[in-house]
C-alpha cells in the first residue's frame, strides 16, 4: 500500500467514524430518554417563549425573525412600517441550507397594497398576523421582495421606526413614547413588573385591545392602560409579568407606568 | 397570578407509548451492538488473516453508521381516540405551530391554546389540528372553538374544529339557536360592564343592522376576543325573538376560519359569508386532525 492509499483510508475512515459517532450519540441519547417517564406537555410554556421574544424588543428584523442577519450600514432609503397579515410555506428547510426554512409572508404595506414574499423565518412566533416590520417601499416600477424588508437597520432604527407607527396608529400617547425613548436612550431596561389584574376598557385600535393592568411598582400597585393584540393579552395573563417603565411627571402622588410594548 | 404549570401525571396512554419505545429500542440497540461486534471482528480478521488492504478498515464505522440508525428515530405516540366526553366551547388564545421546518406531508401541525368558556389562567388547555402549510392557519386568537376533554389528560383536548357559528353560538349561550338566516350588521359601540367572572368581562356590543335597526348583543366575554368587535367591523347576528329575550337583543356569530381580526381602522373589510354548513377550516387529508399527547 503506498502513502496515498495510506492517507485516503484513514481519512475516509475518520470521516465515516464521525458520522457514525454522531448518530450514535443521538440515538443513545433518544434510548435514555426512551428509559424515561414520559413528561406531559403544559400548554403555557408557549407564553414562556412569547414573553421572552417580547423581553428582547425592540431589536432588528433579522433578529427578531429568529437568525440575527444585519448588515449593518443604515441604508439612505426611505422607511416605512409593514404589517404581516399572514403567514404560510415553512414545511421543510432549504435542501441545500438546513438552518434556512422559507416561509411566505403576506404584507399589507404602507400604501395599503398587499404583497406576498418568500423569506427565511426561523421563528415563526414573531411573525404572526398583526406584526409590524421595517420595510423599504419599493420604486413605483419594481415588485417588493424580502430584499426590501429592513435588514439594514439596526436595533435604534428600528426602536425609532416603530415608536412612530404606534404614535401615528394611536397605540401609545406622547407622553408614554416619550417615557419608552427616555428608558432606551439611557441604556436601561424596564422594570419586570407582576400584574395583578387584566380588564378591558372597550377601546380597540388596530387589532389591539386596550386594557387596564394594576401592577406591582416600587410605587405600590397602580393601575395603568396599555393596548395590547390579543395574544399579548393571554401572554400577560398567564405569565402574570409585564416590563414597564416610570413616567417622570411632577406628581409624586400620583406616580405612572407605563407597560413595555412588543414594539414589532 | 402566575401558573403553576404541573401538567400532572402522564396517562396510560402515554406510558403505554413510552413502553412500546422502549422495547423497541432496546431491541434496535441490541441489534446494533451484535453489527458493530461482527462488523469489528470480521474486518480485523481480515486485515490480519486475509491481509486486506486498509481500505476495509472504514468497514467499521460504516457498519456503526447503519447499525445505529434505527435508534434515531422519535418516539410516536400515535392518534388518541376521540374521547366520548361532552362537548364544550373554548376561547383561542394561543396559535402554535409546532411542525415549523418539519412539516409532515406538507401538513403543518398546530398547537391551539384554549381557554374554556368560564375559566381562567389555571383552565389553559391545548389540541391539536393540521392546515396544508401552502395556506395560513384558519384559526387565530380570539376564535371561538369547540372542543372534547381528554379524560385522563388535565390540559389535553380534542378539537371539534368542524362546529358552525350557530352550533358554537348554541354552546357558549347554553341555548339552541333557532335555524333561520343570520343578517349582516356593523358593530356600532363596545361596552364593558363592572360585572366580571373570572377573567370574562360582561361586554355590550350595539350593533346596526342593514336596515337601520340597533341591536343588542349582551355576553361574557375575554379581552382577546374584542379586537374583531372594533366599531365599524362588519359582523354575523341572529336577531332575538320571542318571550325570555328584551327588545331589540341579537347574538353575534362567533367568526368563522378565514375571519381574522386585522386592523381595519381604514377600510373595514366585509367578513366572510356564514356558511350553516360549518366554518370553512381547513381539514387535514385524514378524517380528523392530528391528536398528539
Amino acid at each position: 500500500m503506498d502513502l496515498s492509499d495510506l492517507i485516503g483510508s484513514v481519512i475516509l475512515t475518520g470521516v465515516v467514524t464521525a458520522s457514525a459517532a454522531v448518530v450514535w450519540l443521538i440515538g443513545i441519547v433518544n434510548w435514555h430518554e426512551s428509559r424515561t417517564t414520559p413528561a406531559v406537555h403544559h400548554p403555557a410554556r408557549y407564553f414562556h417563549l412569547r414573553q421572552q421574544d417580547w423581553d428582547d424588543t425592540p431589536c432588528s428584523v433579522g433578529d427578531w425573525v429568529g437568525y440575527g442577519h444585519t448588515t449593518g450600514d443604515v441604508a439612505a432609503r426611505p422607511t416605512a412600517v409593514a404589517e404581516v397579515t399572514a403567514l404560510s410555506g415553512g414545511a421543510s428547510s432549504d435542501s441545500d441550507d438546513s438552518s434556512r426554512i422559507d416561509g411566505i409572508l403576506t404584507l399589507r404595506l404602507a400604501d395599503g397594497s398587499t404583497s406576498r414574499m418568500r423569506t427565511d423565518i426561523r421563528n415563526p412566533r414573531t411573525v404572526q398576523p398583526g406584526t409590524f416590520l421595517p420595510f423599504h417601499p419599493a420604486a413605483d416600477d419594481t415588485e417588493p421582495s424580502d430584499d426590501d424588508l429592513g435588514w439594514d437597520l439596526d436595533t435604534t432604527a428600528v426602536r425609532d421606526l416603530l415608536l412612530v407607527h404606534r404614535l401615528q396608529l394611536g397605540l401609545l400617547s406622547i407622553d408614554e413614547a416619550d417615557a419608552l425613548l427616555t428608558v432606551s436612550l439611557a441604556g436601561e431596561r424596564p422594570k419586570s413588573a407582576r400584574v395583578h389584574g387584566i380588564r378591558p376598557t372597550g377601546m380597540v385600535r388596530h387589532g389591539h385591545v386596550e386594557v387596564e393592568l394594576i401592577i406591582g411598582t416600587r410605587d405600590g400597585w397602580v393601575p395603568t392602560r396599555t393596548f395590547l393584540r390579543p395574544e399579548d393579552v393571554a401572554t400577560v395573563r398567564h405569565n402574570g409579568r409585564v416590563l414597564a417603565v416610570r413616567v417622570d411627571t411632577a406628581s409624586t402622588s400620583d406616580p405612572r407606568w407605563v407597560v413595555w410594548p412588543r414594539w414589532h | 397570578m402566575a401558573l403553576n404549570e404541573d401538567a400532572g401525571p402522564p396517562d396510560e396512554f402515554l406510558l403505554d407509548s413510552r413502553a412500546r419505545y422502549r422495547r423497541q429500542m432496546s431491541v434496535r440497540l441490541r441489534c446494533a451492538v451484535i453489527l458493530v461486534i461482527l462488523g469489528v471482528s470480521v474486518t480485523v480478521a481480515g486485515l490480519v488473516l486475509l491481509h486486506w488492504s486498509l481500505w476495509a478498515l472504514v468497514t467499521i464505522p460504516a457498519v456503526a453508521l447503519v447499525a445505529a440508525a434505527p435508534l434515531m428515530a422519535d418516539e410516536d405516540p400515535g392518534a388518541r381516540p376521540r374521547p366520548s366526553t361532552a362537548l364544550e366551547v373554548g376561547c383561542v388564545v394561543g396559535v402554535e405551530t409546532t411542525s415549523w421546518g418539519n412539516a409532515s406531508d406538507d401538513q403543518h401541525t398546530v398547537r391551539i391554546l384554549l381557554t374554556p368558556l368560564g375559566g381562567g389562567a389555571a383552565d389553559l388547555i391545548h389540541g391539536y389540528l393540521d392546515h396544508p402549510a401552502s395556506s395560513p392557519c384558519p384559526v387565530s386568537p380570539g376564535m371561538l372553538i369547540g372542543f372534547r376533554r381528554h379524560p385522563t389528560v388535565r390540559h389535553l383536548v380534542w378539537l371539534e374544529s368542524g362546529l358552525s357559528p350557530r352550533a358554537l353560538l348554541g354552546l357558549r349561550t347554553g341555548r339552541d339557536v333557532r335555524p333561520g338566516s343570520s343578517i349582516s350588521a356593523t358593530v356600532r359601540d363596545l361596552t364593558i360592564g363592572e360585572e366580571s367572572s373570572g377573567t370574562w368581562w360582561r361586554t355590550t356590543i350595539t350593533v346596526r343592522t342593514d336596515d337601520g335597526t340597533e341591536l343588542s348583543d349582551v355576553a361574557y366575554r375575554l379581552p382577546e376576543e374584542l379586537a374583531r368587535y372594533q366599531p365599524g367591523r362588519q359582523v354575523q347576528v341572529v336577531r332575538h325573538h320571542g318571550p325570555g329575550h328584551p327588545e331589540a337583543s341579537c347574538s353575534i356569530l362567533p367568526p368563522s376560519g378565514d375571519d381574522h381580526a386585522g386592523p381595519q381602522d381604514e377600510s373595514p373589510m366585509q367578513e366572510a359569508a356564514v356558511d350553516d354548513n360549518g366554518p370553512p377550516i381547513a381539514r387535514s387529508e385524514r378524517e380528523v386532525p392530528r391528536q398528539l399527547s
